[in-house]
């Protein structure tokens, strides 16, 4: 008797796990199982994902017919992968001139266009118990570098051996120490260079914040927007946001991971490269980035465009 | 003719060995020339001491507390056993980076349990303690579902006739359910081994610190590319593999002796 109830349970079961099977398959929109678009292969920016991967897909695939399929990850680590054969993408897009330099040395693309930039904020939770002050600093009624320091607080940021943001944040928090006379405030604010307390993986970071683990976190302009999240502008000699940021202060830099480093313009390149399956697309697309409709949806997801920005070369 | 067909059957297996094995050419690929200098190495051999030493942790606890799970599921009936079964399958059925994502917003230092760790000095991530964890979750199942179903081979029988015999539990469970279950417990014991050691996405999200030969592999990609991402995969093949190995052949030496 024992045994039938159980054989019946089983049957009931699997029934039931065959109905949620065929209810799945058949909830799968019919436009996802469609396949008539070209296909257009992006390899970009980890800190692009909540564009790429929304507005201006749409927007791809009704204005140029494109099928666009995305990458995220750092920008040097895709620019690695380029070079080393792993990957072969149609388009690249990395932030900063660096990992677009690797691919253009390597031979794997011509030329690289500009097409938006973005700059250093500080991002914070509105959960946080410093949230108060974080407000009244983004309204310029405090200091933000001196919230940062508030005992206990938990500061995010991303790891300076392998990601830009990672330094970015160093550089800027660097230039804040001139600007606002503070000797110590790196030291203060950061800890140790590689401080095993703040260095989260990029992905996660503005996720912590969302969550209320971390109070305050580096970002770029473009990143709290879609995680709704605020953020503290920074003046625009701390910011990276500068061209020249270089040139402007050529004894900074930062030694980190066996590397010397210098702080570079938050510029987004596209590069089209060779022996690109779709290079049509590829090529439209580009073209496509620097002109009017995509350049509208940046301009409402909180990128500004690339101004004197100049294109890159081999 | 028995001779022949036992060489076309080893004639299938090595091809099919071929192609399991043939995504390691890509070692021989040109990527340059592979790098090993100062600040690929240093980084690297601490990758190596973190995974070997965390993952044994790891891999004592999970053993510690699946076996006797695991026993304790075995007697279980049936319906009781598909329950525990399906507990089991849970963590290991989530994706690796949504288990790191759960894991991390529910020990979060703000969170009851991660605020009453904290207290103790306990930092629930970027840890020793956060790897470990993860490491302990990501392998639980593979180790106690593997063990249930080799402790379950082992005729029932035999374990009540060693009881009749005047064998205390513990005895019959070290001299008759042990050695008559341990190939599927090797298949276990490896399984969760491989499983734990090679984890990134979960642990990646708890435990970028300390780094872990995975997570070395991915930072060693972006700070240096293939060229350093190849010595150590060549040197994770080459400690994480005896161990795994020697288990399936200390219980292979057992069963032809």
């Amino acid at each position: 008797m024992k045994h039938e109830r159980t054989a019946l349970s089983r049957r009931e079961l699997l029934a039931g796990a065959g109905w949620l099977t065929l209810a799945g398959v058949a909830g799968v929109p019919r436009r996802l199982l469609a396949a008539d678009l070209a296909t257009l292969d992006v390899a970009y920016a980890g800190s692009m994902g909540s564009l790429m991967e929304g507005s201006l897909k749409t927007a791809v695939a009704r204005t140029l017919k494109l099928d666009m399929h995305g990458r995220a990850q750092g920008s040097s680590a895709l620019a690695q992968l380029i070079v080393g054969g792993s990957i072969s993408p149609d388009v690249f897009i990395p932030i900063t001139p660096g990992p677009m330099l690797t691919v253009l040395r390597a031979g794997k693309a011509e030329v690289a266009h500009p097409f938006a930039h973005t700059e250093m904020v500080i991002a914070y939770s509105p959960k946080s118990r410093f949230a108060a002050s974080f407000d009244a600093a983004a309204k310029g009624k405090g200091n933000w570098w001196e919230v940062l320091q508030e005992p206990g607080l938990r500061f995010g940021r991303t790891d300076p051996v392998i990601d830009p943001q990672g330094r970015n944040i160093i550089f800027t928090m660097m230039l804040a120490a001139r600007l606002y006379k503070q000797a110590n405030l790196v030291e203060k604010v950061l800890g140790e260079t590689i401080n095993k307390e703040q260095i989260f993986t990029e992905p996660t970071v503005q996720a912590r914040l969302q969550s209320g683990e971390l109070d305050a976190a580096s970002a770029y302009k473009i990143q709290p927007g879609p995680f709704n999240l605020p953020y503290v502008v920074l003046p625009a000699e701390i910011n990276l946001s500068g061209q020249n940021v270089h040139a402007a202060n050529p004894d900074l830099s930062l030694s980190v991971g066996g590397k010397t480093f210098v702080p570079e313009p938050l510029i987004y390149y596209a590069a089209a490269l060779k022996g690109a399956r779709n290079a049509e697309g590829a090529a439209a697309f580009i073209q496509w980035l620097q002109g009017g409709e995509a350049q509208s949806i940046f301009r409402h997801l909180d990128y500004d465009p690339a101004g004197d920005a100049s294109e890159l070369h081999a | 003719m028995r001779i022949d067909r036992r060489w076309l059957a080893r004639g299938g297996a090595t091809l099919f060995a071929v192609a399991l094995l043939y995504p390691l050419t890509g070692l021989f690929a040109r990527i340059g020339r592979w790098q090993w200098g100062e600040d690929v190495r240093t980084p690297a051999l601490a990758s190596v001491r973190v995974s070997l030493l965390l993952t044994s942790c790891a891999m004592l606890i999970i053993v510690a507390v699946g076996t006797p799970l695991a026993a304790y599921i075995t007697r279980c009936r049936t319906r009781e056993r598909l329950v525990w079964q399906a507990v089991l399958l849970i963590p290991i059925l989530l994706p690796p980076l949504a288990l790191g994502i759960l894991l991390s917003l529910a020990f979060a230092p703000y969170g009851a349990v991660g605020g009453w760790l904290q207290h103790f000095g306990i930092e629930t991530t970027n840890s020793a303690t956060a790897f470990i964890a993860t490491q302990v979750y990501v392998g639980m199942g593979y180790y106690v579902l593997g063990t249930v179903a080799a402790l379950d081979a082992v005729p029932v029988m035999l374990q009540k006739h060693a009881a009749l015999l005047g064998l205390t539990p513990w005895q019959v469970f070290v001299r008759v359910t042990l050695p008559l279950s341990r190939l599927g417990l090797a298949v276990a014991l490896s399984v969760a081994w491989i499983r734990t050691i090679g984890e990134f996405g979960a642990v990646v999200v708890t435990a970028y610190y300390p780094s872990g030969m995975p997570v070395q592999l991915w930072v060693n990609l972006q700070s240096f590319g293939l060229p350093a991402v190849m010595p150590l995969l060549v040197v994770f093949l080459a400690v994480a593999l005896p161990f795994p190995w020697i288990v399936h052949v200390l219980a292979q030496r057992q069963r032809n002796a």
